[in-house]
């Protein structure tokens, strides 16, 4: 992942989360994906063992596989074709409980954050409502960034809407893409501390993370934010998260 | 040949599930009047502060953020030990977000607490809930030697619930100790702290094995935690020095909260 002022980075380990479940250690090739708007390109860019573990950062992959904002990293078993028309369905490194992942961040000259990442691709079409409970205060930068990946290598913008969930006023709208991590500032909004926006996207859904930095540059702050279906634990939670949905994009939208 | 070898897969995945997860990773809670609640691990000292993000969850379970009747949230306190030392009641006012700073709220015999899960009211009989329960699964948010801004980390497990005023632990764990293996490369320099919790009702014992080049591990220290209570296990990584950890215990999901210091930093994340 890129977003302006900070170097990414992913670390991956050859370990499976449990000593139980999904034990592969044959080695593997790591490609690095990206989409071009019309195919998903692949290149290889390392091998693993069991037992490995690698440290892959932005500045050293070619800034227009990066175009997006977003490049995938998938291991393979076997070789892959340098253009797809869908992204690889094999799941290689997979368990579930825990779900098998690794850590992507940020970093720059001080400092490092972390987020446990893996990504299963999203619908092409579904939408998104989230609220953003940690906008930060004082000498610090609050980004929202939304992390998309669909199989259909399209890249395809849409509208995200911001909204003031208290009395549901309108704040602003701008735009997402598929296949993109796409960095919104949000310290132009002039949030209080007591607000919390919410934001609604009707046709592009997506993982959205809230971002701080220092401006001194020496914490960085990383934290994806609850879908809807997380105030809720046990019974149909798909069912709750489509009532709530419905319920606050009624309002949301007739504001 | 190949429809043999998925079903022979299928069936050896069902035959470890039922050895090693044989029950929900948590349970329902036994009322249905009951919340559900995160425990939150608390870092309160002349380098930490804890806040805690306060947001009206039925109302957001509900379509309105604009909370004109009193609503009231409990804060339960526990101790390392998984004792409780004390309640709080804090009035969530009527406006979006409500920045709790939990320092403040620990006077008296709170004063040594390492946890606290956070009850709303419950919602039964507002919002038809298809069998589910209203669950806080945070946000905490930690802030290291004043640096202004805080790393943010969500709950770590569902772990109590709230039922007609009695605490209910909601984990499961199994009979067969099993691996959880940090999905993390430790990089020195940098002290880690890994901040477990007990959801379960039993006393869970947990080993750590930390490995330099992941071909060998080494059994290290273990410890015990009651049932609700809490433990951080420190490891510190030199420079240039790279580990692995992974802790064995009964616990479904043994996933720890981890903080990485480094260079007058930190980083909290899941690990």
């Amino acid at each position: 992942m890129k977003t302006p002022n900070l170097n990414g980075f992913c670390d991956l380990v050859y370990e499976s989360p449990n000593n139980w479940e999904n034990r592969i250690q044959k080695p593997i090739s790591l490609y690095l994906l990206w989409s071009n708007g019309n195919r998903w390109l692949s290149k290889k860019i390392s091998e693993m063992n069991y037992g490995d573990e690698i440290r892959l950062v932005t500045n050293s992959i070619d800034e227009k596989c990066l175009a997006t904002g977003l490049a995938l990293i998938y291991p393979s078993l076997e070789p892959i074709e340098p253009e797809l028309s869908t992204l690889p369905s094999r799941k290689v490194w997979y368990s579930e409980i825990p779900a098998w992942r690794n850590t992507s961040g940020f970093y720059n000259e001080f400092t490092q954050v972390s987020y446990q990442s893996d990504i299963e691709p999203l619908p092409s079409k579904a939408s998104l409502l989230t609220f953003h409970p940690f906008i930060q205060f004082g000498d610090v930068i609050n980004n929202l960034l939304v992390l998309n990946v669909t199989n259909d290598p399209k890249i395809q913008s849409g509208k995200i809407s911001m909204f003031n969930s208290f009395d549901k006023s309108f704040v602003a709208d701008t735009l997402i893409s598929t296949n993109s991590l796409t960095t919104i500032p949000l310290d132009v909004y002039s949030f209080k501390p007591t607000d919390l926006p919410v934001f609604y996207s009707p046709e592009i859904a997506g993982i959205p993370f809230g971002l701080g930095i220092a401006k001194s540059g020496k914490m960085l702050s990383l934290e994806h934010t609850h879908p809807p279906a997380s105030l809720v634990l046990h019974g149909n939670r798909r069912a709750i998260q489509g009532k709530i949905k419905k319920s606050w994009i009624e309002k949301l939208v007739k504001t | 040949m190949t429809d043999v070898l998925i079903k022979a897969t299928k069936i050896k995945r069902r035959a470890k599930l039922l050895l090693f997860i044989c029950k929900k990773l948590t349970k329902a809670p036994s009322n249905s009047s009951a919340v559900i609640s995160d425990l939150f691990p608390i870092r309160n000292n002349n380098l930490w502060k804890t806040e805690f993000e306060l947001l009206n969850v039925l109302g957001l379970i509900a379509g309105e953020n604009n909370q004109k009747d009193p609503y009231w949230v409990n804060f339960y306190f526990y101790d390392s030990a998984g004792g409780l030392l004390g309640i709080r009641e804090i009035e969530i006012k009527n406006i979006g977000r409500t920045t709790i700073k939990i320092m403040n709220l620990m006077d008296h015999e709170l004063k040594k607490a390492a946890t606290f899960a956070v009850f709303h009211p419950s919602i039964l009989g507002k919002v038809e809930m298809s069998g589910s329960y209203l669950a806080e699964r945070g946000y905490s948010g930690y802030e290291y030697q004043n640096l202004g801004v805080k790393g943010y980390v969500h709950g770590n497990l569902d772990a109590v619930a709230l039922s007609n005023g009695k605490v209910e632990p909601l984990g499961n764990s199994g009979f067969i100790p099993r691996y959880y293996t940090v999905q993390h490369c430790l990089r020195g320099p940098a002290k880690y702290e890994f901040v477990f919790t007990n959801p379960t009702s039993k006393t869970i014992k947990i080993t750590l094995n930390i490995s330099l080049n992941k071909k060998k591990w080494l059994a290290k220290k273990s410890f015990t935690m009651n049932s609700l209570g809490s433990h951080t296990f420190t490891v510190d990584i030199e420079e240039n020095e790279k580990a692995y950890v992974r802790f064995k215990s009964k616990l479904y999901l043994g996933r720890p909260v981890v903080f990485r210091i480094s260079n007058d930093s930190m980083d909290v994340f899941h690990g």
